[in-house]
């Protein structure tokens, strides 16, 4: 199901490259912009379209997140409606429109996984299905994505420390608080370690500051 | 939280890892901050980048449900520039008030939709880019201020589905009440705000239109017991309409 996810074809079959990579990347967000902005003016196929290019990415982000495969689904249905809700209210400009359909669709399964009765949920499902390492949650194609590989070859240059803070953050949806007490750090080192780790993944991942 | 360590939080409000108030906090720094804006942009997108980590396929009847929710619901227009709005408000007295009602009215607009968003979960309530156009403002508002002081304090109250949130700070004698899923007057009616002081309920404001709004409380909020909201004609009244729509109690 290679089509369904965000891997341009360019990227499966020229030789691995940053440049060529990047050359894809920013060509897949000016079509995926196009289609978010089809969509804001009610073109359903548009949004068919967007769906199909980024459900993949979204779903497993939020699934990493929520844990429980039948809330990531409501999540992620819910995060879709509200991205063909706001899709006027995208701006290029300011962001690529990859990291604007994960931000909304990160905010909503962190809402999600802070209600109580969901993370108690969580908890359970956590302890039954998932012990995986973190950042190693593969699925059958994902080590054969060039831009996967790309980012974990960027988390390696991270400390430790910084890697720790961030995942518990992004993926494990925790307050930087939360994530001090749970690492055992003096209060507002977390969010020092999470802010550092971004910036480290943003300059050695050659994107714009 | 002083102002010296706020843009120390970029990269936790990059990627939710911030409670309400400390969103609302932030969201009020960016307005006025326009370093901390870039960066939360670039952090982001550092952050998208690691879902190429968790890429996983969703069931085929997810795309089913996705583009049948889709064929019923409108897309939001853009946001446009609200002509001048010609409601009447107290004139306020001091500088600094006459300040926060300006920015209150247009730039802070745009911002408002993210603070609302953030006082409420789960409501689709959306955070992009709370500061929007407004990039240049470093004059921090009353409404600002109150957000991001020191001993800032936090009352919320949930009446069915909508939430009201009071942030009060007692060293600025100020609060600022944050509503989400405000259900809309009846015909001729609007919200009224009121401060408890003792046996009183003092006046406090209006209540704009719309069901998510943040607003600057008139009156001396050190003091106040609780924050009532009522219904009253148009234009207010001088004595509070009971029973109030809530009474969020500030201790």
């Amino acid at each position: 199901m290679v089509h369904m996810t965000l891997v341009p074809e360019g990227e499966l079959t020229s030789p691995p490259g940053a440049s060529a990579s990047s050359v894809n990347k920013s060509s897949v967000n000016t079509e995926l912009a196009g289609l978010i902005r089809a969509s804001s003016l009610g073109d359903e196929s548009a949004f068919a379209r967007l769906y199909d290019a980024t459900a993949a990415r979204l779903f497993g982000l939020v699934l990493r997140t929520v844990r429980d495969r039948a809330q990531a689904e409501e999540v992620t249905q819910d995060a879709y409606l509200d991205i063909w809700r706001n899709s006027s209210r995208f701006d290029p400009d300011l962001g690529s429109a990859l990291s604007w359909l994960m931000t909304i669709g990160h905010r909503k399964a962190v809402d999600r996984v802070r209600t109580a009765e969901a993370s108690r949920r969580r908890d359970t499902a956590y302890e039954a299905r998932d012990q995986a390492a973190p950042f190693d949650q593969t699925v059958e194609d994902a080590h054969r994505n060039l831009d996967a590989q790309r980012v974990r070859q960027a988390l390696d240059t991270l400390t430790d420390s910084q890697r720790g803070a961030l995942e518990l953050a992004y993926f494990g949806g925790y307050t930087h608080r939360e994530v001090a007490a749970m690492l055992d750090l003096p209060l507002g080192t977390a969010k020092t370690r999470i802010r550092d780790g971004l910036i480290r993944l943003r300059d050695t991942l050659g994107l714009e500051p | 939280m002083s102002n010296d360590d706020i843009h120390g939080l970029s990269g936790a409000y990059a990627v939710d890892a911030v409670d309400d108030v400390e969103r609302a906090r932030f969201e009020a720094h960016l307005t006025g901050c326009a370093e901390c804006q870039a960066e939360v942009t670039s952090l982001r997108a550092a952050a998208s980048e690691l879902t190429s980590t968790t890429v996983t396929a969703p069931p085929p009847s997810l795309r089913k449900s996705v583009l049948r929710d889709i064929s019923s619901v409108r897309p939001l227009p853009p946001e446009v520039e609200a002509p001048t709005e010609t409601t009447e408000t107290p004139e306020p007295t001091s500088l600094e008030l006459k300040r926060a009602e300006r920015s209150r009215r247009a730039p802070m607009r745009q911002w408002l939709a993210g603070v609302a968003a953030a006082a409420v979960l789960a409501t689709g309530g959306l955070v992009w880019h709370p500061w929007s156009s407004d990039t240049n403002t470093v004059q921090l508002t009353a409404t600002q201020q109150v957000l991001q002081a020191n001993d800032a304090q936090r009352f919320e109250k949930k009446v069915g589905d909508a939430t009201a949130t009071i942030v009060r700070s007692p060293s600025l004698k100020k609060a600022v009440i944050v509503t989400a899923n405000l259900p809309a007057a009846p015909d001729g009616k609007v919200y009224e705000l009121w401060l408890q002081q003792g046996q009183t309920m003092v006046r406090a404001g209006l209540m704009p239109t719309g069901q998510a709004n943040t607003v600057l409380l008139d009156g001396d909020a050190a003091t106040a017991q609780a924050v009532g909201i009522t219904v009253e004609p148009a234009g207010g009244s001088d004595t509070p309409t009971l029973p109030p729509v809530a009474l969020i109690s500030l201790a």
